[in-house]
């Protein structure tokens, strides 16, 4: 009995060290971010930089999402995301996390020996990589400990203070966006990568909005159908102000002048097009 | 523009008319081999035989299908010199597919185009999947561009409609093949026998969402980006003559996996799944969305919406 409460205490005090876990997953807020692959990565400096598109080198199986803008790219080999439940009756479904900026995570490289500044203030090497443009971000009501976790271990946190690994990004997303995370929940929003049958396996928010600045950037489109024979303007069709000028063809290029005979003095117009035909002659040389 | 008054380099004209002849010759030689060797080009006499002869897809006994598979697989290997895998897998039961599209999340990228292209065995002149520019807080197709050719999309006022085929319930284009050539599977796609069609268009013309495509001529295929994952009813390399449509990635999603337009999509503006299943995201989608389906009015009943978000 004495045995139990022990460990009861032990299991107690070692939540509570945590911060309070929002729904499941206890031991993974705990550890320092060991949901994240850092094998290519010795440390801030000479690092090498490896290939974590997904597209080249190593094949993860699963389908790649393209990027837009600046994707982060998402970590197939990470283990997919049990969801919090953010809604009654969620189905459940996976979270595949998506990395950006790898260069600068773990925050804990740094911020285990500096510490941060809570002060608001024009932000200087090395956080001058961003701008925030994020809704009011921007405008000087947020800062950047709104989002993100003051102590050393790196991470993010709820407005309630509740503590939030990076990979769990769309709790914090669905704190204002509540119609958008519904429908992710759902399926409404957000990009699915596993089959329609198997288990649903969703991006993360940040996988497609960059969170400092969550609006997509335009892009330039993929070639679009040819234009059909009589439906539309022709293959060679330019627009009429970019034409180069020595390719303008006017119409009075098509007509003949009009010559006087010689002879009679009478205007006659000779057809040009016949007389081209004349001249090369084939049909009657032949 | 040439000039009319300027020569071309016209050949003189017994030449010209030697080189007429034999053209015409070397076409009529080409023509009846057409014809007698099929529809495919380089088959052996015994294969001529046996497309001439084959049955339609739904006729086709167990051991004529896998006759036929190897005859298409020996086909793509002679033509292309690629060694394609032709299966046949069946509907699942208790599927029924559907399609919706966000339309306020389609940015115009004509990512799914292409990715359609690379993995139907498209021909490089055709697109299963046009993506229609249209004016904000309009719905008329009348004014919809899909030639759009811009630097950057999307443009401030206009918003993006994906249209292929929408799978009708009620499908005018099966009404109209007089040779039955074209069907609605059980799980609700409608399919092709390309060795069946005899190429007459009809049902181009009455399907009203344009999303039939006809092949004038061999497709052109860079043999080196042939998909050769392929089924019978749906990307294996189709002949000339014969008409072709999107059918919902066969070949992929009877076995589970999306289609390549869902997988291809970088906004998740399409969104794919069993119509019959009630945790799908395409049943959430039609309980709880805005959603429209295009020309209901015409009673095509198609199982492909389209929604907003707001």
């Amino acid at each position: 009995m004495l045995l139990l409460i022990v460990l009861l205490a032990g299991c107690w005090s070692a939540a509570g060290a945590a911060g309070p876990p929002p729904a499941t997953s206890g031991t993974s807020t705990a550890a320092t971010g060991s949901d994240w692959d850092w094998s290519g990565f010795s440390g801030l400096d000479d690092a090498p930089v490896t290939d974590r598109s997904g597209r080249g080198g190593k094949s993860t199986g699963l389908p790649v999402a393209p990027k837009i803008g600046e994707t982060a790219v998402p970590d197939f080999d990470a283990p997919a995301r049990k969801t919090y439940a953010l809604f009654r009756g969620m189905p459940s479904f996976d979270v595949i996390p998506s990395q950006r900026d790898p260069g600068m995570h773990p925050c804990s490289n740094c911020h285990q020996w500096v510490l941060s500044d809570p002060r608001p203030r024009k932000l200087k090497q090395p956080h001058d990589n961003f701008e925030l443009q994020h809704g009011l971000h921007g405008k000087g009501k947020f800062w950047c400990f709104t989002c993100h976790e003051l102590s050393g271990k790196g991470g993010l946190k709820t407005l309630e203070g509740e503590k939030l690994e990076f990979a769990d990004a769309y709790v914090l997303c669905s704190q204002c966006h509540v119609d958008q995370a519904r429908d992710w929940v759902y399926g409404a929003h957000g990009k699915r990568v596993s089959g329609w049958q198997d288990k649903r396996q969703v991006l993360n928010c940040t996988a497609c909005h960059y969170q400092h600045r969550p609006a997509l950037k335009t892009r330039t489109p993929e070639p679009g159908p040819r234009v059909r024979m009589g439906l539309g303007r022709p293959p060679h069709w330019v627009e009429k102000d970019k034409r180069p000028e020595a390719d303008r063809v006017t119409r009075a290029a098509w007509k003949t002048e009009a010559v006087p005979d010689e002879k009679t003095g009478l205007e006659t117009r000779p057809e040009g097009r016949r007389d081209s035909l004349v001249e090369n002659g084939d049909d009657e040389k032949s | 523009m040439k000039n009319p008054d300027e020569k071309g380099a016209a050949p003189p004209g017994v030449n010209a008319r030697r080189r007429f002849l034999q053209g015409l010759a070397l076409a009529g030689g080409a023509g009846a081999a057409h014809a007698a060797f099929g529809a495919w080009g380089g088959s052996t006499l015994s294969d001529a035989f046996a497309d001439f002869f084959q049955q339609h897809y739904q006729r086709m006994t167990e051991a004529e299908i896998s006759e036929a598979i190897t005859r298409i697989e020996r086909k793509a290997k002679r033509r292309y010199g690629v060694d394609i895998q032709c299966d046949t897998t069946p509907a699942q039961q208790g599927v029924v597919f559907g399609y919706a599209i966000n339309v306020s999340k389609c940015r115009g990228y004509r990512d799914c185009v292409h990715a359609c292209v690379r993995e139907n065995n498209l021909s490089r002149d055709t697109q299963y999947i046009r993506v229609i520019e249209m004016d904000r807080d309009s719905t008329d197709l009348r004014h919809g561009d899909h030639y759009y050719d811009h630097e950057q999309v999307p443009l401030d006022g206009k918003y993006y409609l994906p249209m292929q085929c929408m799978h009708c319930d009620n499908p005018p284009c099966v009404k109209a093949c007089p040779v039955e050539a074209t069907w609605t599977e059980p799980d609700g796609i409608v399919v092709v026998d390309y060795d069946w069609c005899i190429g007459c268009r009809y049902c181009m013309t009455a399907c009203p969402y344009q999303a039939r495509h006809f092949n004038w001529g061999s497709p052109a295929l860079p043999p080196e980006e042939i998909n050769t994952a392929t089924h019978y009813l749906g990307n294996r390399p189709r002949p000339a003559g014969v008409v072709e449509k999107c059918h919902f990635c066969v070949q992929r999603t009877r076995k589970g996996r999306q289609p390549a337009c869902q997988e291809a999509c970088p906004t998740g503006a399409r969104i794919f799944g069993n119509l019959l299943d009630p945790d799908s995201e395409i049943r959430y989608v039609l309980a709880n969305k805005a959603i429209f389906r295009l020309k209901e009015d015409l009673g095509t009943e198609p199982k492909f919406w389209y929604f907003r978000d707001k």
